[in-house]
């Protein structure tokens, strides 16, 4: 694997790993869903949030 | 007769007029009987009962009388031996052996629509006329399947009169107009089916194409119509609306027919109908393959099966997501009636769903690789098909995992609960749905690896492709196991959302995924042909795999969907007072079904062989057609 293919690899990696973020957020918020509702766990790792 | 032939395009249009006719006919039909009640009620409103919608919760004029609280003496049965004994069985198996037919026949002429058309615009001739044959063979294959479906239907018909006079009684008088409507598409139906196969030789040149190909849409719209009218008969069972609590007609048809069930299923059976055409087509194909004399036939039949099954897959993958909307659904109906089918009495049959579900991702990962031995370069991605092969395993295991066990009293003091404490948090939905959705990405990965399995890829941002494609799989995969793991920690309200974005992931990795594949291969140089035919036996029985699980599947879900109204009739509008208003044994169920499949494929097998008939004569007109071209994207 040459650097030019790892390069590639670690772009796309970013861009879709932001494309499906934004696609959980916002398909939870046209069902009127908060997406951050277990955010408790989700980035404190503080217990079951909900 | 000169004259029929002279002014054949004249004819033609005439026909296609006629046809439309019918279905505007089918359209207004319903609304003009809501108009006519709509028009009566004012004048006699003060003589009329108002009552209140079961479901729409409107006052509407009573225009109708209500349920009749029915006895022994309104199920009049014939002394046969038990099971026998029991009229629903008796329907039961009526029903399930209409429906199958039913569906095929529903689903082959939506098959023979789109290869046609696919037929018609490319622009190599031969290909042209090989889609063209291919869409011949298939409507051939249901054209004697239709009459079996007559047949069926007029027996199930005579089924409910005699079995079940006060209950069709009542359901008559609710859905009179539309089963006249029914009726009347039927002979639609059927004049527009026997046009477009006995006219196919007539009809296939220039402006004629066109008609010819547009009587295919008409025949779609037709069936498809037919199916959704039948389809209000069984969700107003489920789900009654246009009705007071006693069971009297308010006077709006639309609310008759548009119940909370009735959209999720006609989404779903439309889905359903084409998953199990193609599956029966495919094991046709395979029937002929394993009993073709010469390679030349061998390459068609393998080519055909390979269509067949790539319409199946392609229709089975947005297929759970239907049966998600229409679970949601039922649980936002009834909350009850969706604890009962998923986490009470019928849920163990969700198990039997899910392995069979599991049998159908596997059948079809298998005939895929298998498939990928007729071309050369293939064995480049060898090395990748076992961890394809591990993931599938894990989700299948995840996704047939019970929420709880059935044990016994020491093992369940040894577990410490009805649960594991392992394996029992994959019981419930928020790993199933990570687990389905797994199987399903990891099937589309193994199309695209077909699709380019003899290619060398020439494009010039190839690296980029790759790395998109393989960082999306990637991605979406965490992301999707990622929302199964969250699902765990947030409210059930808000976790049942989390499925949506799920699907979401899964459809971008189909579309695009499929999309940058298909435009990557664009200039790519073939490591050789597609060698049709060269492909092994045993790939043939997975596609009988597929065919059997596909028959078994409808026959399972039918029946859950049917008995989940337990003791009603109608649901909490009209109770079932025969003998035997009680669940069967989920044992006793899957015998029934068992049977039902045995006895399908048993007819079908007769099908087949009148086809065979039909061949050896129209041999002359129709040759098969040698050595194909692959199809999905490819040469």
């Amino acid at each position: 694997m040459n650097s030019k293919t790892v390069v590639a690899f670690v772009v796309c990696l970013i861009a879709w790993f932001f494309y499906f973020q934004a696609l959980d957020v916002l398909f939870m918020k046209i069902q009127g869903l908060d997406y951050f509702a277990g955010s408790g766990f989700a980035f404190g790792l503080f217990g079951s949030g909900g | 007769m000169k004259a029929l032939v002279k002014h054949r395009r004249l004819w033609s249009v005439l026909m296609l007029g006629v046809m439309g006719v019918f279905v505007t006919l089918s359209m207004a039909l319903p609304l003009m009987t809501q108009t006519t009640f709509a028009e009566e009620a004012p004048a006699a409103e003060a003589k009329v009962e108002m009552g209140k919608d079961v479901y729409y919760k409107t006052e509407g004029p009573v225009s109708g009388a209500g349920w009749p609280e029915m006895g022994e003496k309104d199920y009049p049965s014939y002394n046969l031996p038990y099971p026998l004994s029991e009229n629903r069985v008796l329907i039961w198996i009526l029903a399930q052996q209409h429906l199958y037919f039913g569906s095929f026949v529903l689903a082959v002429p939506i098959f023979c629509m789109v290869i046609e058309l696919v037929g018609m615009m490319v622009r190599d001739k031969a290909m042209a006329k090989k889609y063209d044959h291919l869409a011949y063979t298939f409507v051939k294959i249901s054209l004697t399947a239709y009459s079996v479906t007559a047949i069926l239907g007029g027996l199930l018909l005579f089924g409910f009169i005699t079995f079940y006079p006060t209950f069709f009684a009542y359901i008559a008088s609710l859905f009179k107009p539309v089963m006249h409507i029914y009726a009347l598409l039927f002979l639609a139906e059927s004049g527009t089916l026997y046009i477009y196969y006995y006219g196919w030789d007539k009809m296939s040149q220039g402006f004629l194409k066109w008609v010819h190909a547009t009587m295919g849409v008409l025949l779609n719209v037709f069936g498809s119509t037919l199916m959704m009218l039948a389809n209000s008969w069984a969700s107003f069972m489920m789900s009654p609306a246009g009705v007071d609590e006693k069971g009297r007609f308010l006077g709006n048809m639309w609310h008759l027919l548009h119940t909370a069930l009735w959209n999720p299923i006609n989404v779903h059976r439309i889905i359903g109908n084409m998953v199990f055409g193609g599956g029966v087509v495919a094991a046709y194909a395979a029937y002929k393959f394993l009993a073709a004399k010469s390679d030349e036939d061998r390459a068609y039949y393998d080519w055909m099966g390979y269509i067949a099954m790539f319409l199946a897959v392609a229709s089975l993958i947005p297929l759970p997501f239907a049966g998600y909307w229409l679970m949601r659904e039922v649980y936002g109906y009834r909350q009850q009636m969706g604890i009962t089918l998923m986490g009470g009495l019928l849920a163990w049959l969700f198990i039997i769903q899910a392995v069979l579900i599991g049998a159908l991702f596997f059948a079809t990962d298998y005939y895929l690789f298998a498939g990928m031995d007729r071309m050369k370069g293939a064995e480049r991605y060898a090395k990748s098909i076992k961890y394809i092969l591990f993931l599938t395993t894990a989700a299948f295991l995840v996704w047939l995992t019970p929420h709880t066990l059935v044990i016994t009293p020491q093992e369940l003091k040894a577990m410490g609960g009805q649960q594991h404490p392992v394996v029992g948090n994959f019981g419930v939905m928020s790993a199933k749905n990570g687990a389905v959705n797994t199987m399903i990405m990891t099937t589309i990965i193994a199309f695209i690896i077909y699709q380019r399995a003899n290619k060398i890829i020439t494009v010039k941002w190839a690296t980029w492709g790759n790395a998109a494609i393989v960082a999306m799989f990637t991605v979406a995969m965490v992301n999707n196991w990622w929302l199964a793991i969250y699902g765990y920690y947030i409210p059930a309200n808000v976790r049942v959302g989390l499925s949506v974005p799920q699907v979401m992931g899964t459809l971008t990795c189909l579309f695009v995924g499929c999309g940058i594949n298909v435009a990557m291969m664009k200039g790519s140089k073939d490591l050789g042909p597609v060698l049709w035919g060269k492909i092994s036996t045993r790939s043939q029985y997975a596609l009988f795999v597929l065919a059997v699980a596909f028959t078994w599947l409808m026959g399972l879900m039918g029946y859950i969907r049917s008995s989940v109204r337990l003791f009603w009739h109608v649901m909490e509008v009209g109770r079932d007072n025969s003998p035997w208003a009680f669940t069967h044994t989920i044992g006793f169920a899957a015998n029934v079904m068992t049977f039902n499949v045995i006895f399908f494929w048993t007819l079908t097998l007769f099908v087949f062989w009148l086809g065979e008939i039909g061949t050896k004569a129209a041999k002359t007109a129709h040759a098969p057609v040698p050595q194909p071209a692959i199809a999905g994207g490819s040469k």
